[in-house]
């Protein structure tokens, strides 16, 4: 395969996109480092981002295309802030960048329990630099 | 009760009046379908020809900016939280309005068209079904019909029940349908629709040869299926067509389900009268297009868009979904008629008259959007009854509606082929000669007249990016997340039409000409993984108190698990320094004379967004893409109605600016006159004469505007 920047492109034709546009600037966390096997979003997030993808997502994209042993291989050693920056600036299709930058992070904690990484005790940073230090990796067992 | 808010009324040379009172040349005189006489609105869209056009006179461009709010009809208190969401479209019947308020619970309301005053209201008793349905919030209205010369409303509800209400009081109607043996159900006024739709459906007869029973609160076993219903039923010569919906096939992750086979009613008692198999069986036209024995298991194919019908030549006409899983379909390789098509059916005894599969084996959620629209054209001086379909695609397809001839040569033309281990994509697939697409890059996708030019150097380094990617045009197959090329890392696909029915096209049976949204997209395809059988899924769904199921929240039905799904990580196409590398188009309303099918007018919809048209590449220059959202539109008889939409399927587009309801000139697009809205437009509006006065009602509501989903009726003052 050629070697290029991959992001998180899910082409579900019926579903049209429009421009990209701003999206909300969080406030700068601290990047913790680290792989998602670190614990690094709580249970509330994730149940805040399960909601957010219903109202948000759910109307083109199914949460199996976020979960399970393939979506792990392809992402696994990619950052989380990767993902981040796309759907931040992205997403949703026809308003691009319409949510805060806390509610990509939620959908993205959402992603994290849908494929078993564990839970910790902080909330995954709503802010690219930290995320970028996260890592997606295979689950540990 | 009247109420008048003051409106910012934006006058824009009323001297055009006169101009819009000039007959806007009719190359075919004008033949409406029945719907529209007297000033009434009798269908969802308008006329039985579902142009949503009317041929009222009174609001003009002289006048338009005196439009006053008469009366808001809220949905707030019809659902247990405010639903931002109105889909479905007013009927206008005999001095009385007929809907249904917006949110989950599908309750059927009359309204009084001159104050806005609730007359009654009726809602189905609860059952698991309807908490299981995928569709509860996507009623899109009600249908009318007459028995023994008295107004009856006709609906289906996401249980799937059809309900016949007296439209004077919206009591059941007494001495129709059958008795449903549940509690809080009325003995009479009902069917259900699943005993009818599954007595000769093999799966449900080896269920019940194996011991299994009907449970009219449950409905269908899970590992059967599920069917809902979201379009309202089309009342025709006495018959109701009823038409159902399902999960969407891009949600789904198994490969069962039931059909979505369309059902005729007698419309003065109730009585089943006949079906149609939507997936052929044995014996069928078509049946051959189903191999791997899939029609066995095969489900949806169904009409969530709604219908039209020539009660004259005693033809309804319906588009239809995909059948069962989007994105691999190797389950059931081949054409799998009557997916992805138009079809046209005897409305007396369900027979096909005609079909057209608009597309072959759909697996791009490409499904028809908006019932075939019927109107007379004038083609090279033959006059011809046409019926004439949008698509998602941005294609338009011409037919004569008789026979389904296409009025102008329908191309087959070769496309990409799916390269994931055992999944099927047809080798061609169907393009009109004419009409010409609403935009033409979905013809071949981003050839170098579509590329981004800016400045040299722009176009230079977007060259650079596509040369990375394999171009195609409208049916690019989704690669495997595994595959080896290297001479491209991925595959971009480009569409030019719009989503669901919250923009629906409208057509003027005095000039032929049609008046479409659309919007041109263009990305990579997602990468297909193997799932090895494993779907995520919610044991403890469909119990008694968990509703409000989201498309593909709803956890999937049948048994097996398909063998390769979509799953996020494919390479994206990037941008060039924020830019787009294709010429944006984000909202344009555009005109086609399908008399000549060439296009006409294009004009944005909404303004630039200010990170483009500011974007110093661009010099100064507006490239006049539009805005966000859609565009919803209506025709009159002197002018074209439109507002820029802000919804589409589940999701909320924030507004760029005041909300309104704008007088286009039908000839060149241009705003004649505005009018400011309380809050964003949504999926349709609607006119009719009452005691006098023109009305103009459009569904409306924002999240961003804390504005629930609503009615707002505009009148003179």
């Amino acid at each position: 395969m050629k070697v290029a920047a991959l992001a998180l492109g899910v082409f579900v034709a019926g579903c049209a996109s429009a421009a990209p546009g701003a999206n909300e600037v969080s406030a700068a966390a601290t990047p913790r480092g680290g792989t998602v096997l670190d614990g690094v979003y709580t249970a509330d997030q994730a149940t805040r981002g399960q909601q957010e993808f219903q109202q948000s997502c759910a109307s083109c994209h199914s949460i199996n295309e976020f979960a399970g042993p393939i979506f792990q291989r392809i992402w696994a050693g990619r950052p989380v802030g990767e993902m981040y920056e796309f759907i931040s600036t992205m997403m949703p299709e026809s308003d691009p960048g319409g949510l805060t930058a806390r509610q990509y992070a939620d959908v993205i904690a959402y992603f994290l329990r849908q494929n078993q990484y564990p839970e910790g005790g902080t909330e995954l940073p709503a802010d690219a630099t930290a995320l970028r230090a996260i890592l997606f990796a295979q689950p540990a067992g | 009760m009247t109420i008048r808010l003051s409106l910012r009324a934006v006058s824009i040379a009323p001297f055009l009046a006169a101009l819009g009172a000039i007959a806007l040349a009719s190359a075919a005189a004008a033949q409406r379908l029945p719907g529209t006489e007297n000033g009434e609105w009798r269908y969802p869209n308008g006329d039985a020809g579902a142009t949503r056009s009317s041929p009222l006179t009174q609001i003009d461009a002289s006048n338009f900016a005196d439009l006053e709010v008469a009366w808001t009809w809220r949905s707030d208190n019809f659902n247990s939280t405010p639903y931002y969401f109105f889909r479905s479209t007013p009927i206008y019947v005999d001095g009385k309005l007929y809907t249904l308020a917006g949110g989950t619970r599908r309750q059927v309301v009359s309204i009084d068209p001159a104050t806005g005053e609730t007359l009654w209201t009726f809602r189905e008793p609860e059952t698991i079904r309807f908490l299981r349905s995928p569709r509860q919030a996507y009623g899109k209205g009600v249908a009318y019909g007459e028995v023994n010369g008295r107004g009856v409303i006709f609906f289906t509800s996401p249980g799937f029940f059809l309900w016949a209400l007296d439209a004077e009081t919206g009591r059941p109607l007494e001495d129709w349908g059958e008795a449903v043996p549940l509690e809080g159900f009325s003995q009479t006024g009902v069917v259900d629709l699943l005993p009818d739709l599954l007595a000769d459906w093999g799966p449900w007869q080896e269920y019940t040869a194996a011991g299994g029973t009907y449970d009219p609160n449950y409905g269908i076993p899970r590992e059967l299926g599920m069917i809902t219903s979201s379009a309202p039923p089309i009342v025709v010569n006495g018959v109701i067509v009823v038409l159902n919906s399902h999960q969407p096939a891009y949600g789904q992750t198994r490969i069962e389900n039931v059909p979505g086979d369309i059902m005729g009613f007698d419309a003065a008692t109730g009585e089943f009268l006949w079906k149609f198999h939507v997936i052929p069986r044995p014996g069928e036209f078509g049946h051959e297009t189903w191999e791997n024995d899939a029609w066995r298991w095969s489900g949806n194919v169904g009409q969530w868009a709604g219908a039209s019908a020539d009660p004259e030549l005693g033809i309804v006409y319906l588009v239809t979904n995909a059948s069962t899983i989007q994105s691999y379909v190797g389950h059931r390789p081949g054409h799998n008629l009557f997916g992805g098509s138009v079809l046209a059916l005897d409305v007396r005894t369900g027979e096909r008259r005609w079909h057209f599969q608009i597309h072959h084996s759909d697996q791009w959620n490409y499904d028809l959007p908006v019932p075939p629209m019927l109107l007379d054209l004038n083609v090279d001086g033959r006059r011809i009854p046409a019926a004439v379909q949008n698509t998602k695609q941005g294609l338009v397809f011409a037919f004569d509606r008789r026979t389904g001839e296409p009025i102008w040569p329908v191309v087959e033309r070769p496309v990409i082929q799916t390269e994931v281990p055992g999944n099927y994509t047809a080798p061609t697939q169907p393009y009109p000669s004419l009409p010409e697409p609403l935009d033409p890059i979905i013809l071949d996708g981003i050839t170098d007249e579509f590329v981004i030019d800016y400045t040299p150097a722009l176009k230079q380094r977007a060259l650079e990016i596509l040369s990375d990617f394999r171009l195609g045009g409208l049916y690019v197959p989704p690669l495997p997340f595994d595959h080896e090329h290297t001479d491209f890392i991925n595959q971009v696909g480009c569409q030019g039409g719009g989503n669901v029915v919250s923009h629906p096209p409208t057509v003027d049976p005095d000039t032929g000409i049609l008046y479409a949204s659309h919007r041109r997209t263009c990305s990579a395809t997602g990468y297909l993984g193997p799932t090895n059988g494993e779907d995520v899924d919610d044991p403890s769904y469909a119990t008694v108190g968990q509703g409000g199921a989201t498309p593909n929240e709803t956890p999937t039905t049948g048994r097996t698990v398909v063998a390769w799904a979509p799953v996020a990580g494919a390479p994206r196409l990037p941008t060039v320094e924020g830019l787009t590398v294709w010429k944006p188009i984000n909202n344009h309303l555009s005109s086609v004379d399908l008399n000549t099918g060439r296009r006409g007018w294009s004009q944005p919809v909404g303004e630039t967004p200010d990170e483009l048209r500011n974007h110093p590449a661009l010099g100064g220059r507006d490239p006049r893409t539009g805005g966000p959202g859609f565009s919803i539109q209506m025709v009159t008889g002197s002018l074209l109605v439109q507002a820029q939409a802000y919804s589409e399927g589940t999701q909320q587009i924030r507004h760029d600016g005041p909300p309104t309801l704008n007088a286009r000139d039908k000839r060149t697009g241009e705003i004649l006159a505005s009018v400011e809205l309380p809050a964003p437009a949504q999926y349709g509006m609607m006119t009719y004469m009452h005691e006098g006065k023109q009305y103009i009602v459009v569904q409306v509501g924002s999240i961003h505007a804390g504005h629930p989903g609503a009615l707002v009726a505009l009148t003179l003052p």
